[in-house]
């Protein structure tokens, strides 16, 4: 295929940017693995990968580091990989879909009916199901935020048709109502069952084991496959829902496509890491200042970002105040926000 | 060629208003339809309704005699383009990002260089080529809708062995008056080519000027069809918009001019 000039700039320019996030990642892989109590040097990372695997690369580690690497730091930095990179995109795919750059992946519910069912569960499930069984808590997250997915998708679409602006307000009522819900069941917890549903709803990657990753990697992957696939439909939809459509986009499958697919990915990651916010909001925007807003290569980007972010604050959460951990919402919040009031104000700036 | 688009006694109903009433319309090949009428008269539900975007009630929008249902939104896209009343568009894109959008029911990919190629002619067609680098979001009104139609012209803009129709939601709102003939001009040559071309309009002067046909609607039905000599007549605007107009021979071109005499 012969290309023009422009889109061979255009492409170079965002493979370079690509190119560089990816770097940040294996950096910020290699770091996560690396720091923490027991330290493992960046070459012994790479020694015990290889000796996972079966090769002898002859790099000097001990068992413990080992053992630290593989049992602990791995699993917790894989999830962290999929949770970040599928809200990242998650985020990305809501503000296409809604057209609005403030457009959250909680914004369907999702996030809330998750919060809500997992409260329940902490405060009344014990008696429900096998307290000991650490899957029942992400299960019925998972399945409560897939349910409210659906409550907002039901009230807001008539003969097969979503109406997008309905389905942001009913987002926010649904909210608001599950809110109320998890707050009256945080009212009657012990002070036991206050410091889980405390810890929760601010988000951890603390409980990060291979098990948990087996539940919610599956539902992640998918999704980091999928959404990348409706990067063309969104550039159209940004210019409005009808001049999609005349663009040839078959625009209700498109919505519902996005909806379930952002729903399973939001509602998988929550499930596991409880609610990180800000990463799905500030990830896109962040792309959109260096790789232009068109999606093909602005979701590539979100998984590399969105990924190597939660990492970092990762990191930060469980060093800061080590031996203890620090939920990591507190740290995404406490980053994330001061930098999105920083974009509102500047945004005003230029009056767009 | 016996190829149209067209309304078949369309009616379109929201909850108890009825907005199109057995309305039909033939929008043909190589020519220049203006469809006027009061705020409200339904011309813009009856272009959606030939868009394939708004299902009739009762009736049928069809293309070439077949039932618009019966094809897919992208076998649509590759024939017929929509312009838009008004884009708001949130995102950083660029000018020519925007334009070669309407590139996209040709592309599977990225864009080759004969999507770039038509692109910048219809940007350039519109006189907006030296903003292609700009951001659409800081450009002003008129420069987006005349970014947006070369958007609409590019999707449309190779001949093809079957008829295309260019579908305009008042093209020139927010144009001044050279840019408002420039769109027209370009509508003629489309309509030259063998595009079939409906407007909504509300200057009865460029439509006195541009348009093959006239339709004129009222409370969403039409009033009245035909060209544009026996349309634009005193009774007939005064029963479609509630003004005293007097109409004179056009000074130098053979079409009547509309003169309002407000009183």
């Amino acid at each position: 295929m012969i290309l023009t000039r422009q889109t061979q700039t255009r492409i170079s320019r965002a493979a370079l940017i690509l190119t560089g996030l990816l770097g940040f990642l294996i950096c910020t892989i290699i770091f996560s693995i690396g720091i923490g109590a027991v330290k493992i040097e960046p070459l012994q990372v790479l020694g015990i990968l290889a000796r996972a695997i079966g090769l002898d690369l002859g790099i000097a580690f001990e068992s413990q580091q080992q053992a630290v690497m593989l049992i602990i730091r791995l699993p917790r930095v894989l999830l962290g990989i999929l949770v970040g990179a599928a809200l990242a995109l998650s985020g990305a795919v809501m503000q296409g879909l809604f057209r609005n750059p403030l457009a959250d992946p909680g914004l369907i519910g999702v996030s809330s009916g998750a919060a809500l069912a997992a409260v329940a569960m902490i405060v009344l499930g014990v008696t429900v199901f096998n307290a000991n069984n650490l899957l029942a808590l992400p299960v019925a997250a998972f399945a409560g935020g897939l349910a409210t997915t659906l409550l907002v998708y039901r009230v807001s679409s008539q003969n097969g048709r979503v109406m997008v602006g309905t389905m942001l307000l009913a987002g926010i009522a649904i909210a608001a109502l599950s809110g109320a819900a998890t707050g009256l069941l945080t009212f009657v917890a012990t002070d036991a069952q206050l410091r889980s549903i405390t810890f929760w709803s601010l988000g951890s990657l603390g409980g990060a084991t291979w098990e948990t990753l087996g539940v919610a990697a599956p539902f992640l992957v998918l999704t980091l496959f999928i959404m990348p696939r409706f990067s063309r439909a969104l550039n159209a939809f940004t210019l409005g829902e009808a001049e999609a459509g005349h663009l040839g986009v078959d625009i209700e499958r498109i919505k519902l496509a996005a909806i379930v697919v952002t729903a399973l990915a939001v509602g998988a990651a929550v499930s596991v890491v409880g609610i990180i916010g800000f990463v799905g909001l500030i990830v896109p925007h962040l792309l959109r200042i260096s790789l232009g807003a068109d999606h093909r290569f602005l979701l590539p980007g979100c998984i590399l970002l969105g990924s190597s972010l939660l990492l970092c604050a990762d990191l930060i959460a469980r060093t800061i105040v080590a031996p203890a951990e620090l939920p990591i919402g507190i740290v995404t919040a406490l980053l994330g926000a001061p930098f999105f009031l920083w974009m509102l104000i500047k945004s005003r700036r230029v009056g767009a | 060629m016996n190829t149209s688009l067209e309304a078949r006694d369309t009616s379109v109903i929201i909850g108890r208003k009825t907005l199109l009433n057995r309305v039909s319309i033939q929008v043909k090949a190589g020519q220049v339809m203006a469809l006027l009428g009061a705020n409200g008269a339904g011309k813009s539900t009856l272009l959606r309704v030939l868009a394939g975007e708004l299902t009739p009630n009762t009736g049928q929008a069809c293309l070439d005699k077949q039932n618009l249902k019966s094809y897919s939104n992208l076998e649509l896209a590759k024939r017929r383009a929509v312009l838009p009343q008004e884009s708001y568009l949130e995102f950083p894109f660029s000018v020519l990002e925007v334009a070669l959008m309407g590139r996209s029911p040709h592309v599977r990919g990225i864009e080759s260089a004969t999507d770039y190629d038509i692109t910048r002619q219809a940007l350039e067609q519109c006189g907006v080529l030296d903003l292609e680098n700009r951001a659409y979001p800081t450009l002003s009104g008129g420069e987006r809708q005349r970014v947006q139609l070369a958007r609409v012209l590019a999707q449309i803009w190779e001949d093809t062995p079957q008829t295309r129709f260019l579908l305009l939601d008042e093209p020139t709102s927010s144009l001044d008056l050279q840019h408002q003939h420039d769109i027209l001009r370009i509508a003629r040559e489309f309509a030259a080519q063998g595009v079939g071309v409906l407007a909504i309009l509300h200057d009865l002067n460029l439509a006195a000027v541009y348009a093959d046909q006239i339709v004129i609607m009222q409370d969403g039905a039409v009033l009245a069809a035909g060209t544009p000599k026996l349309m634009l007549e005193p009774d007939l605007i005064y029963q479609a918009f509630k003004l005293e107009v007097a109409v004179l021979p056009h000074p130098t071109r053979d079409c009547p001019l509309v003169v309002p005499l407000p009183n």
